[in-house]
């Protein structure tokens, strides 16, 4: 299934506007549930009529933390220990 | 979603039971460490059997293709514990795997099909380096939306240990307490990898530093080592070294027979009265990160399946991978109320002599966590609690009911089961 605007419900697509600064959620047609990552299937009412939206970027912080023992792609960035990543 | 009550076929218990030394065994293979379990199964059946007689394996891996390089490892162990030609299973679930071995061989039983079942778990994590550990063990996350954000094991559960906190207002002192207690267990354990207490392990490492005539810590109690930035290192914010389970090379068995025949192997079987198991979404699609959902599902199918509550169980063995798991763990499984899970290591309430002993071995905290093994090494302890071969760590009184929770990554699988001991 796809959206003809936007394109297939996939990774591919979403980190492709990802790429733009643009955040996508998928939404339900049936049940108007919103969705990220993509979902090719609601999983709240199993309905398959999706369509893309675009999500406005604003959000509250729901965890975080710091990790100070990174993995291996992040280290060979320069990532350790006494450099964590910082926000 | 249909939710009607479940029940098995026919009924199941467990009449031996076995596992490795869990620790780092750099001259053993999978293949011995299964071998060694198997051993240790074999003299534990109390009238004893026929390994013949044995008519399946299923068994717990998570990754023996990424940790030693060999797939397909269901036939390989079923060979080296004399199996062949007998069907061999591998069941995948992460962390969760055996426990979900385990599941499969009760069902297999239950459903008439086999009436003597082997189930195993089996992990070889040391030969690879823990930097390489922590990327396998990241596979079992989302690897399209997790895991290129930068997320480790550690970093999950420390995410999760920072929404608890804000919401309940727990602190990492409170982390360390389980990690204590814990350990405290784990020096009870002969089969521990860490079988010693924090303290101990602060005056072995005083110890080494004098023999070594390196600057001698200064620590004058727990708090300091704690503190330490070098000896109790930052893993992720909040969880330090000691909030973490190590990686361990390890293995683990029980054997399964219908329990109509269960007597001619033991007068001591341990019956398997409840069974539940469910999915969740990876970590950052959830709803809630301060319970895990699957926990509580599993729970109450088993719950329901065995027909008694979460007062009723005596003892467990929980999937404390991280210290912050296991406060979670005993409020997703009903003993205490959300928020209030975390003051009770430091309250005594889940220490051995307490109103409910939690991770009596030790814990993956303290016995070690060979991912797919931990399972059924969960179940190994409660069979030795409940028939009362747990030496210096054995829970006073009789112990009629128990049960045991894995987790799964960070509980996109939880498998729960609940143990009853009849005479």
């Amino acid at each position: 299934m796809s959206d003809t605007n936007h394109g297939p419900f996939t990774a591919a697509v979403f980190n492709k506007y990802l790429d733009q600064e643009q955040l996508m959620a998928t939404k339900c047609l049936q049940c108007n549930s919103l969705f990220i990552p993509p979902r090719e299937i609601c999983p709240e009412c199993l309905d398959q009529q999706m369509m893309w939206v675009p999500l406005s970027g604003n959000g509250k912080v729901a965890a975080f933390t710091v990790i100070y023992v990174g993995p291996t792609f992040m280290n060979t960035q320069g990532y350790d220990r006494n450099n964590p990543p910082r926000p | 979603m249909i939710t009607k009550k479940r029940s098995f076929g026919r009924g199941v218990a467990i009449v031996g039971a076995g596992m490795s030394q869990f620790g780092a065994f750099p001259d053993m293979t999978s293949r011995d460490l299964f071998v060694e379990a198997f051993h240790e199964l074999r003299q534990s059946v109390d009238k004893g059997f026929d390994p013949r007689d044995i008519e399946i394996l299923y068994l717990g891996n998570f990754s023996s293709e990424l940790f030693e390089g060999q797939g397909h490892i269901a036939p390989i162990m079923a060979d080296a514990v004399g199996l062949v030609p007998r069907p061999a299973v591998r069941v995948e679930d992460a962390c969760a795997s055996s426990g979900v071995a385990l599941r499969q061989g009760i069902l297999a039983v239950a459903s008439g099909l086999y009436d003597m079942v082997l189930v195993g778990g089996i992990e070889k994590m040391t030969s690879l380096p823990t930097t390489e550990v922590t990327d396998t063990l990241a596979a079992a996350g989302d690897v399209l939306y997790e895991i290129p954000a930068g997320f480790t094991f550690p970093g999950f559960y420390a995410a999760i240990a920072t929404t608890y906190m804000h919401q309940y207002g727990a602190q990492p002192e409170h982390f360390m307490h389980v990690a204590m207690k814990n350990h405290d267990n784990g020096s009870k354990n002969p089969k521990a990898q860490f079988g010693v207490t924090i303290e101990d392990w602060m005056e072995k490492r005083k110890a080494s530093a004098i023999k070594k005539g390196k600057p001698v810590p200064t620590w004058s109690n727990v708090w300091d080592f704690f503190y330490d930035g070098k000896a109790n290192p930052m893993i992720a914010w909040p969880l330090r070294l000691f909030d973490c389970s190590p990686i361990t090379d390890g293995a683990s068995a029980v054997l399964l027979v219908a329990q109509d025949i269960a007597t001619r192997f033991t007068d001591a079987p341990i019956h398997i009265i409840g069974s539940g198991q469910a999915s969740d979404y990876p970590l950052h699609d959830r709803n809630v990160l301060t319970s895990i959902t699957a926990a509580r599902r599993a729970a109450q199918s088993a719950y329901d399946m065995a027909g008694v509550s979460a007062s009723d169980i005596r003892i467990a063995e929980v999937h404390d991978c991280f210290t912050i798991a296991e406060i979670v763990a005993i409020e997703d499984l009903g003993f205490f109320k959300p928020g209030t899970g975390y003051t009770m290591a430091q309250d005594g309430v889940t220490a051995l002599d307490g109103i409910k002993p939690i991770n009596t071995s030790g814990g993956l905290k303290a016995k070690g966590h060979p991912v797919g093994a931990s399972g059924v090494g969960q179940t190994v302890e409660i069979w030795k609690q409940m028939r009362r071969e747990a030496g210096d760590r054995q829970v006073s009184g009789d112990i009629p009911l128990a049960l045991s929770h894995n987790v799964g990554a960070t509980g996109q699988t939880c498998v729960v089961h609940i143990y009853e001991r009849r005479n």
